[in-house]
């Protein structure tokens, strides 16, 4: 099970930012400032995986962000690595060619589209397209939606 | 980002969807130069937001932005707590299905199980569930996961059931979903639902699948037993993945549903264990997979160790004849690819994978050899921290009572130089530790037992100094070491006495020390034997250093032991019954054990230099120091241009000079040649006498007459003879040929020992375990040896660094008795 996700920059600010699990506020600052010292200090060529306390972190980065993920002992190191990875080309597919500004400014977007990929730490959707299918027609009720209630407006 | 251009023209902007005000502060915490600009533009922010959020009537598009902005400074670690209400407030008046979206991920961020505010959402949920819009449950189940706890389950449980038969798998997948956190909660109140469940895997949505697979994971992991039946059905599931009928959205770079093999494998290995049918069904098709994922790409090389952990599982017979049918097709051959791999990432697989398995089926030749050995010695001083620490835990996995030893001296290591923040990996160490030393006591030499106790000290009081929990660790310790005292002191080892009088001496608080105490110690000044006396008494000594106070029996107890043979328990007595009456002196000697290491020792003892000059200049004489050179030493200091006499033929009986081991090529194989001192090959016809070799000598070489092959005897005699005037050149060849002649002794014909001579050095070799320990070893030395070097060319070819000797004789010792029963386990 993951336990969080976390993405940040190179400078070590953080984009996004998903609690799986239940974590008392202290841990959660804790966790946060001490992975990002961790992982920024990490070499290229190092393993994508760091042991911290209980816990497993893979990290990967892709550009100027880091996506880090916390697992506990059982999991399989290199299929939460999938998981990033499949994260990150969904993100890529939904703004097209995505890039730190991109999730930046969209960060609500980012993390719907991760409430799609995975739920209560478990990856609940492999296939690409239906995620990315799901998330439009999501957006398009949206927009329908605003859109109609304008209209009903204007005409009462 | 174009800050030239007003916000309105900023493409960034136009395409963000964010209101102008949003943008304009993300921007601006963007460009923050220092950390106190950004805080004080959030802070700035905050406040704003905060009345803004209390006016009355807010239209619903500004609330969703605030909101937003609300989950921005989250995000960046402040503090929003005033917030939260609002979100939930959002989330439940809602009109549109982004209002919902954006209060409901405001709430799944805000809020976590056990927060006060999310009962508030019950009614919400609840509508939205039961809502006709697919897109409305979705987002409540999604909001659902996160917030579930035990006060909601009653009153969505029915609604999140009924949700398992949507018409869209959507909503199905997330149902299944709350149900495996549900799981975590209340396993008990999904009994009733096992039925639907099995039938749900017959599911021809993969998404649905694969949700399911992730709950019975969770199911299996609790009780294994009573799901041993879905076995063929899950055999089924992936024999269809694996034959490519799921469609290509499913993909992966190639591998066919790699999520939905994982699953899978993962719950097989995990009914296999212990069970031998489950495990001769699943054994084969774990192969299969295994064969069909050397693909070579990442998603593969999960699924690979997925499948190793499940073979790790399977039961001990279908792994044999998994391993044993033919080394080609071995699965576990992929480890070996692994580790030799450059990248880190496949290195860290092999070596997880490699402690997974048992180091019983570790066999010498089938799939396991040498070069894995040196790699996994090489991963011990890598610079990457993750796999210095799995090399740690593989060592751990691997020890037996051959190779304690090593490892604990490598354990031992790695916490000294492990940072004192990182409490857990320490504590782990130190477990483990103390259960290797726990299982292999004989083995472990007393060398290594003060290592052992010398870092518990130290952990000892480095957290005392960290001040958490160093209270219960010293009160502890210090109970302990008095129960061990206070036993029957026959009982006890040695080891574990000095280990509980050193406790005692230096953690023991001076409000503690009792009366019985001290009683005890004097009554096993009187039991015990000399070592155990003198730490006795320094014990003593460090008590009364603390207490300041020495009660009259103690000094009467510690006077009669002055009268004892030991010059050790003499001295120390002594002293203490100087010190003891002088307390000032006593604090300056005794000193606490955390500024052990600022100890320096001044070996010159300069500071009795003044004591020196008082006696000197009091007419005592001064030290003659006499010398233990030969006489003619000055003679010894010059070079000498004259040849030496010749030696004195009644140094040894004839038979032995005249048989005199020579440098003979024939007898000596090629490699040997070129390993030792290759400058000698232009030195063949040369020969020099060595420094006259003793009887003595010879035997220690296991060399006996017979072996000596023979030489000529004119040979060495005339290049004496004829060097009237030698030059340096001979002389260096004489010196060379000596070295050589000397070392060159041990590679002559030895006879038949079980000590191996080696370039990597002694080979320890357990001569009290059984025959076939000895055969593998011996087997193993010489040939593997001998081409060691050139399995070292092919290693170091893919693997950075070269092997040092002192790599390989760790390497040897760290392996030896690995792969063979061992009794000792």
């Amino acid at each position: 099970m993951i336990l969080y996700l976390f993405v940040f920059s190179r400078h070590g600010k953080i984009r996004l930012k998903k609690w799986f699990h239940f974590f008392s506020d202290k841990e959660k600052a804790s966790l946060t400032t001490d992975l990002t010292t961790l992982i920024l200090s990490r070499k290229r060529a190092m393993c994508n995986v760091l042991e911290h306390g209980e816990h497993k972190v893979i990290y990967k980065r892709y550009a100027s962000l880091y996506f880090a993920a916390g697992i506990d002992c059982e999991e399989n190191e290199l299929y939460v690595l999938e998981v990033i990875h499949r994260y990150v080309q969904l993100l890529d597919e939904f703004f097209g060619n995505v890039c730190e500004l991109d999730i930046i400014y969209n960060f609500d977007k980012a993390y719907y589209v991760l409430d799609e990929l995975v739920l209560a730490g478990e990856l609940q959707e492999p296939g690409k397209k239906s995620v990315i299918k799901h998330i439009n027609a999501f957006e398009n009720a949206c927009q329908l939606d605003i859109v109609t209630r304008n209209v009903e407006n204007s005409i009462v | 980002m174009n800050s030239r251009l007003p916000t309105i023209l900023n493409t960034t902007y136009l395409t963000s969807g964010l209101s102008r005000g949003f943008f304009e502060f993300v921007t601006r915490v963007g460009e923050a130069r220092s950390k106190q600009e950004e805080d004080r533009y959030v802070s700035q922010e905050i406040v704003s937001l905060k009345t803004k959020l209390n006016h009355p009537d807010i239209s619903s598009r500004k609330i969703r932005d605030y909101i937003t902005r609300l989950i921005y400074c989250e995000m960046l670690g402040y503090n929003v707590e005033f917030g939260h209400i609002h979100a939930v407030k959002l989330a439940q008046s809602a009109k549109g299905l982004w209002d919902k979206r954006i209060g409901y991920l405001a709430c799944s961020l805000f809020l976590h199980e056990t927060h006060e505010l999310s009962i508030m959402l019950i009614n919400t949920l609840q509508k939205d569930l039961k809502s006709s819009n697919y897109l409305e449950v979705c987002a409540a189940l999604t909001a659902l996961c996160h917030l579930l706890n035990k006060d909601m389950i009653p009153a969505v449980f029915g609604l999140v059931e009924e949700a398992l038969s949507h018409p869209k798998d959507i909503v199905r997948k997330k149902a299944v979903m709350v149900f495996s956190r549900l799981f975590h909660d209340a396993p008990d109140t999904m009994i009733h639902l096992d039925e639907k469940f099995r039938q749900m895997l017959t599911e021809r949505d993969p998404s649905v699948l694969g949700s399911i697979l992730c709950l019975f994971l969770e199911f299996i992991k609790a009780d294994p037993n009573k799901f041993k039946d879905l076995v063929p059905s899950l055999i089924s599931i992936l024999e269809q993945v694996l034959d490519r009928w799921l469609p290509r959205s499913y993909d992966y770079h190639g591998v066919p549903a790699p999520w939905i093999q994982i699953k899978i494998i993962e719950n097989m290995g995990l009914l296999a264990r212990d069970d031998e049918k489950i495990s001769s069904e699943v054994g084969p098709l774990i192969v299969h997979t295994l064969r069909k994922a050397e693909n070579g790409v990442d998603a593969a090389y999960a699924i690979i160790f997925e499948c190793i952990r499940a073979i790790s599982r399977l039961h001990p017979q279908t792994l044999s004849t998994i391993i044993h049918k033919s080394p080609n097709l071995n699965p576990l051959n992929v480890i070996t690819r692994f580790l030799k791999s450059n990248n880190h990432n496949l290195k860290y697989l092999g070596l997880t994978c490699l402690s997974e398995i048992d180091p019983m089926w570790w066999i010498e030749g089938e799939w396991w050899g040498e070069e894995q050995m040196n790699i996994i010695v090489d991963c011990l001083e890598e610079r990457d921290d993750t796999l210095k620490r799995k090399t740690l835990d593989l060592l751990y996995a691997m020890v037996n009572s051959q190779n304690v030893v090593v490892v604990m001296e490598h354990m031992i290591n790695a916490l000294r130089t492990i940072s004192t923040t990182d409490e857990f990996s320490r504590l782990l160490l130190v477990n483990r530790i103390v259960e290797i030393s726990g299982k292999y006591p004989l083995n472990l030499q007393n060398k290594d037992y003060d290592k052992a106790v010398d870092s518990t000290f130290l952990i000892i009081s480095k957290s005392i100094e960290s001040k958490e929990k160093s209270e219960e660790i010293r009160q502890y310790a210090v109970s302990e070491a008095i129960k061990i005292l206070e036993s029957d002191i026959n009982n006890t080892t040695k080891n574990l006495t000095s280990w509980a009088l050193r406790i005692l001496g230096e953690f023991v608080k001076s409000t503690e020390l009792q009366e019985k105490i001290y009683n005890r110690l004097c009554d096993l000044l009187t039991q015990v034997d000399y070592e155990i006396q003198a730490q006795v008494i320094t014990t003593l000594l460090k008590c009364v250093s603390k207490m300041k106070y020495c009660p009259d029996n103690i000094i009467e107890c510690v006077a009669k032991c002055c009268q004892s043979s030991s010059g050790d328990v003499k001295q120390r007595s002594r002293e203490f019954i100087i010190l003891s009456k002088d307390f000032v002196l006593l604090d300056k000697i005794i000193k606490p054990y955390e500024n052990f290491d600022d100890f320096t020792i001044d070996e010159s003892l300069s500071f009795l230099d003044n004591f020196v000059e008082n006696a000197l200049k009091n007419g005592a004489k001064p030290y003659n120091r006499i010398p233990i050179t030969r006489e003619d030493t000055n003679a010894a200091t010059e070079i000498r241009y004259e040849a030496y006499e010749k030696p004195n033929m009644t140094y040894f009986p004839k038979q032995i000079m005249t048989s005199l081991p020579t440098y003979d090529d024939s007898r000596l194989s090629e490699s040997d040649r070129d390993v030792l001192l290759p400058n000698d090959r232009s030195n063949q016809s040369s020969r020099g006498v060595g420094p006259p070799v003793t009887p003595g000598q010879l035997a220690w070489f296991g060399v006996t007459q017979e072996h000596l092959p023979p030489e000529n005897v004119h040979e060495h005699t005339s290049l004496l003879a004829d060097s009237q005037e030698p030059n340096y050149n001979d002389y260096e060849e004489i010196d060379s040929n000596r070295q050589s002649v000397i070392s060159l002794i041990p590679k002559m014909k030895l006879q038949p020992s079980t000590q191996s001579w080696s370039r990597a050095g002694y080979k320890p070799v357990n001569s009290t375990e059984s025959d076939k320990f000895i055969k593998y070893n011996t087997s193993n030395t010489r040939s593997s040896l001998r081409s060691s070097d050139k399995v070292l060319s092919i290693a170091s070819v893919t693997s950075k660094t070269t092997m040092t000797p002192e790599k390989e004789k760790l390497a040897s010792a760290l392996f030896s008795g690995v792969g063979t029963s061992d009794p000792g386990q």
